[in-house]
């Protein structure tokens, strides 16, 4: 009998077991995401475009009329020594001053929580990614660098004008991309320069916690591009740098600290 | 579908057979009987016999059979007439219940032997898959000339537009190589354009179609890999007499709204021994007018000569060599990248047909093939042509062949037989880059020699029994593909994307079965089973980027994709009654494996070469998706001259779970799962009516129609589909017989300038606008044969 009545308990229970075996439902997926914004400030301030209001270190009075730049390989660099390079969806970014979509980019990757030491990318695209012809649709396409001056696109246009040495308003275009060492110029090109160099952001350090965006912002900070290493003056290179390589390298040496970030 | 559509359905039903009814005699007694020809002794189908002065007419089934149910008690005449007979008159007197059994002899007017083709069995009545036809008749009477369009008569069948001409068929959803587009029931044709601006259909002329067979599902596997359905191109052979003896049809054509005008001429003759056809159109139409009175650039001008001759160098063996030439030139897509700029096309063949005449060994028959097309597009009439010009050039060729034979196994009929196709591509796409200096140009490659080579058997066995019919098919395909490795160089040579593994091979089961049962002489039941495998095709496997989607991207092709498996399941139900009209009931399910789709690809990996387009999709297998949908269809019995037809029809397709990628500001930012899509490129519920009236003695046949096209609700999210609104049209043709060699068609389109556009019309390209259907046109056929 007491066999029986343990038996039936023991079927009780196992059946309360059995059908209390709920499926557990997949943990929800944790997914962390960035968000990348673009600003533009000239000595602090927010940029004024069109107006010349501007002095640079050289002395050049100056206004800026339109800004457009790649970055590529954004990689975030996590305290434990590991690296994200954001490329799931994209991995080149197009800002330009005219299109307000391009100020905000909604990273599509998952990326992992963590502490982050720094962010770094590339200004323009390293050699292997810059492709003649990979944007067909405007705006990026219209960013291209002719054929016949090493080809792929543009790093950057800014586009302004500067008060010259004649008190005239000259237009300068402050291109930047592939260089070109002539053997005559401006028709014997004997090789080309890959321009583009690495961005480490200074003060970038981040945390990102489980399931939650960070906003993030990068500032182009545009005086920076004319004062330091070099003094840039306009008056010596004048207003198309795209095939002066050596005015292109003053550039780029400058452009090593425009970027600032703010969280 | 809102509730007035469902309110109008009703009542065109309500009013078919309300009609339908109305004409319904009061007779009392019957008459049965059988015609035959009076040399042969062969029975003759298709004969029209028709009670005087009554006006009551029926035809002969295949079995030379004829009936009438309850004729008054009376004399009459009754006229048998036949397009290869003499016509004959037999007076009959009818008496209270009785039933009157004739036996008729017609004599031929002439006397010719037509080729035959294995394919036989697929003919007969009551055949458990389901096969549909359009006449020469029909074709004429058609306001389009494009023979995808005139299928659209058909229930359950849609086509894609892209411009004027060269719609793309579309059945029961499925599409492109799901379908086997078949010549002369064997004689393939890969068309060049990897957009489908000229599919395999558009490079025969409607003018040179005798006939055209649509099977639907994976039934019918002796023409070739058969995935959703087969449409058979017969064309035009040259008839033969006993003396020689010449034919000559000339037809001129007109339609209003684009100026069109087309115009053929033929030239067939021949004895018993020889016998040839000549044969050539030309074709040139402007731009349409949608129903709004906006220009469609829908321009086109094609041309083609044929030639077919044969000899018989034994009795009931034909050996026939014919050869087709077609050219296209400047042909207008609005809803594509590029227009056609020229097309060159040539399809040679060869056929022999034996016939044995004995008791087992039935006949043989072998067809060699080759077809080759030269394609040439380009976007200069592209407002981004302003910044690139780009120029394809693309050569496809076609080499197959065809081999079966027919025994007779007790009273069973076997065909079993081995079909070869070689598929080859090739071709690139030079884009001048005319903003820059030095006009810099990029050579991309779309195809890169690739080659689909697949060798098959099969078999096909039908038995009728008393009140039932079955057949079994089966075949085994070996599909083997190649090509030189996929890539895209950039200006300096190196390679930005790079897949070396293009090579497979499949060996692919496909079988079928099907019964059909005469429940009583009214009703008949039909039921089908079958699975159609279909390896990828030369796009799906080795596209190099080219926006040949729905969408707005640049597709990939995947050399690994797997063969699609399309496993479907058929019910009709036939109801047949000569005073009350017949009913068609058909309905299908299809689960399909391995589905062949496509994902985005993110522009990390690679980004689009097309202007316009917005990124990369490239094809891949989705683990299954089912479609299923209906056909119904009536047509009143031909009494006092009057008849109508009604049909009505739907497809759904659902993809049980799609990627769907959200976009802000352009820019990819997320993507997500949507349960049950909607698969993309179906068409939406459809209903046709048509009522005529003969007067004259067939002289004149007008003819109203009216077709309902319920909104598109079910698109699909992950493709970007919108919905599409619902229309009425309605259109008037009118048949008018002078004589035997005088034959005018004319009819209108679209009667009320409409302005509407298909669910499966692409968008006009570079923008969101969908392309409209054209207005009101007004089209005349002169048909002369002397």
């Amino acid at each position: 009998m007491n066999k029986k009545i343990i038996n039936i308990i023991l079927l009780i229970l196992i059946s309360i077991a059995f059908f209390s075996c709920e499926e557990k439902p997949d943990p929800p997926e944790v997914e962390q995401h960035i968000v990348v914004n673009f600003d533009f400030r000239n000595n602090g301030e927010d940029q004024e475009f069109d107006t010349m209001m501007y002095v640079n270190e050289a002395g050049n009075h100056y206004m800026v009329n339109e800004i457009q730049f790649f970055i590529s390989d954004v990689i975030l660099h996590n305290s434990n020594g590991s690296e994200f390079l954001i490329d799931d969806w994209k991995d080149i970014h197009y800002v330009d001053t005219d299109v307000p979509a391009t100020h905000k980019w909604v990273v599509f990757d998952n990326i992992p929580a963590g502490e982050y030491d720094n962010i770094s990318f590339t200004f323009g695209f390293i050699e292997e990614k810059n492709h003649s012809f990979m944007f067909p649709n405007p705006p990026e396409r219209d960013m291209f660098w002719p054929e016949f001056l090493g080809g792929g696109y543009h790093y950057m246009k800014l586009n302004g004008k500067w008060l010259d040495d004649n008190q005239q308003i000259s237009p300068f275009d402050f291109h930047m991309g592939i260089g070109q060492i002539y053997y005559s110029y401006p028709d014997s090109i004997i090789d080309f320069v890959h321009n583009a160099y690495e961005v480490v952001l200074p003060n970038s350090s981040f945390d990102l916690e489980e399931n939650s965006t960070k906003n993030i912002s990068f500032i182009m900070n545009i005086e920076k591009w004319f004062e330091s290493p070099h003094t840039y003056d306009h008056n010596i290179w004048k207003g198309y740098i795209m095939q002066n390589q050596e005015a292109m390298n003053v550039a780029c040496e400058n452009g090593h600290d425009v970027f600032t970030v703010e969280f | 579908m809102s509730k007035k559509d469902y309110i109008r359905i009703f009542l065109l039903l309500l009013i078919s057979i309300s009609l339908s009814k109305s004409i319904q005699s009061q007779f009392i007694t019957n008459i049965k009987g059988k015609v035959l020809d009076i040399n042969s002794n062969n029975v003759i189908s298709d004969v029209n016999i028709i009670i005087s002065p009554d006006n009551i007419q029926t035809t002969t089934n295949q079995n030379g059979e004829f009936i009438f149910h309850d004729i008054k008690n009376g004399s009459y005449t009754l006229i048998f007439t036949h397009i290869s007979y003499f016509e004959k008159t037999e007076k009959i007197k009818i008496n209270e219940n009785e039933i009157l059994i004739l036996e008729v002899y017609l004599k031929r007017k002439i006397r010719y032997l037509q080729e035959f083709e294995i394919i036989k069995s697929t003919e007969k009545d009551n055949h458990p898959i389901k096969i549909e036809s359009i006449s020469k008749l029909e074709l004429l009477k058609s306001p389009n000339q494009d023979i995808a369009k005139t299928l659209q008569s058909k229930p359950n069948i849609s086509v894609i537009r892209k411009g004027g001409t060269n719609v793309d068929p579309v059945i029961r959803g499925f599409k492109s190589t799901q379908l086997n587009v078949t010549i002369d029931g064997g004689i393939k044709i890969e068309g060049g354009c990897p957009n489908r601006m000229d599919p395999a259909i558009s490079h025969i002329d409607i003018n040179d179609v005798e006939k055209i067979e649509i099977l639907k599902g994976p039934y019918a596997l002796k023409y070739g890999a058969n995935f959703g359905g087969v449409i058979n191109i017969k064309r035009k052979k040259p008839l033969r007499y006993s003396t020689f003896k010449t034919d000559v049809t000339a037809i001129k054509r007109f339609e209003s709204n684009w100026n069109g005008n087309k115009e053929h001429l033929s030239i067939s003759g021949g004895n018993k021994d020889f016998y040839f056809l000549l044969s050539g159109n030309r074709s040139k139409y402007g731009d349409y007018k949608t129903g709004n009175g906006e220009k469609i650039n829908s321009e086109l001008s094609k041309y083609n000569y044929s030639a077919m001759a044969g000899f018989t160098p034994f009795k009931d063996h034909n050996l026939t060599f014919s050869f087709d030439r077609s050219y296209g030139r400047n042909i207008s897509f609005p809803a594509l990248p590029m227009d056609e700029r020229t097309d060159d096309t040539k399809v040679y063949s060869f056929n022999y047909s034996g016939n044995f005449q004995n008791k087992t060994f039935n006949k043989v028959n072998l067809k060699i093939y080759h077809s080759e097309v030269d394609h040439l597009m380009d976007n200069k009439n592209r407002s981004f042509s302003d910044t690139v010009v780009a120029i394809s050039a693309i050569n496809a060729k076609n080499f197959g062949y065809r081999a079966a034979t027919e025994i007779n196994i007790g009273k069973g009929n076997l065909i079993f037989g081995t079909d070869f196709e070689n598929i080859k591509k090739d071709g690139d796409r030079n884009k001048f880059f005319i903003l820059q200096p030095n006009l810099p140009v990029k050579n991309e490659k779309l195809w890169d020699d690739a080659q689909i080579t697949n060798f098959g058997i099969f078999t096909e066995y039908s038995q009728k029994f008393k009140n039932t019919n079955l057949i079994f098919s089966m075949r085994l395909d070996q599909n083997t593909a190649s090509s030189n490795v996929l890539e895209l160089k950039n200006m300096m040579g190196i390679p930005m994307y790079y897949n070396p593994d293009v090579n497979s091979e499949f060996t692919n089961f496909s079988f079928s079965a099907g019964v059909n049962h005469d429940l009583s002489k009214e009703i008949s039941v039909g039921f089908a089973l079958g699975r159609g495998v279909r390896s990828p095709d030369m796009t799906e496997r080795y596209i190099i980027l080219l926006p040949i989607g729905y969408d707005d991207y640049d597709y990939l092709g995947n050399p690994e994709l797997k063969p699609e498996a399309n496993n479907e399941l058929d019910l009709e139900l036939k109801y047949k009654n000569k005073t009350r009209g017949n009913i068609i009931f058909s309905t299908f399910f299809s689960y399909v494996t391995d589905y062949i789709s496509a994902e985005s690809v993110p522009p990390s990996i690679i980004k689009p070469q097309t202007a316009w387009v917005v990124g990369v999709k490239e094809f891949i297998n989705i683990d299954h998706v089912y479609l299923y949908g209906f056909e119904f269809l009536y047509s009143s019995p031909q009494i006092n001259n009057f008849g109508i037809n009604f049909n009505a029809s739907i497809t759904k397709g659902i993809n049980p779970s799609a990627t769907k990628y959200i976009i802000e500001n352009n820019q990819v930012i997320d993507s997500e799962v949507v349960k049950n899509d909607p698969l993309q490129e179906i068409p939406p519920f459809e209903s046709n009516f048509s009522a005529y009236y003969k007067f004259f003695d067939n002289r004149i046949i007008p003819e109203i129609d009216i077709r309902f096209v319920a909104a598109q609700n079910d698109f699909s999210e992950a493709f970007e589909e919108q919905k599409t609104p619902g229309f009425i049209i309605a259109g008037f043709k009118c048949n008018f017989k002078y004589n035997d060699n005088l034959q005018i068609i004319t009819g209108v389109n679209n009667v009320f300038d409409k302005a509407y556009y298909e669910h499966l019309n692409r968008k006009i390209i570079g923008s969101s606008q969908a392309l409209f259907e054209p207005g009101r046109v007004v089209y005349i056929n002169l048909v002369l044969n002397i």
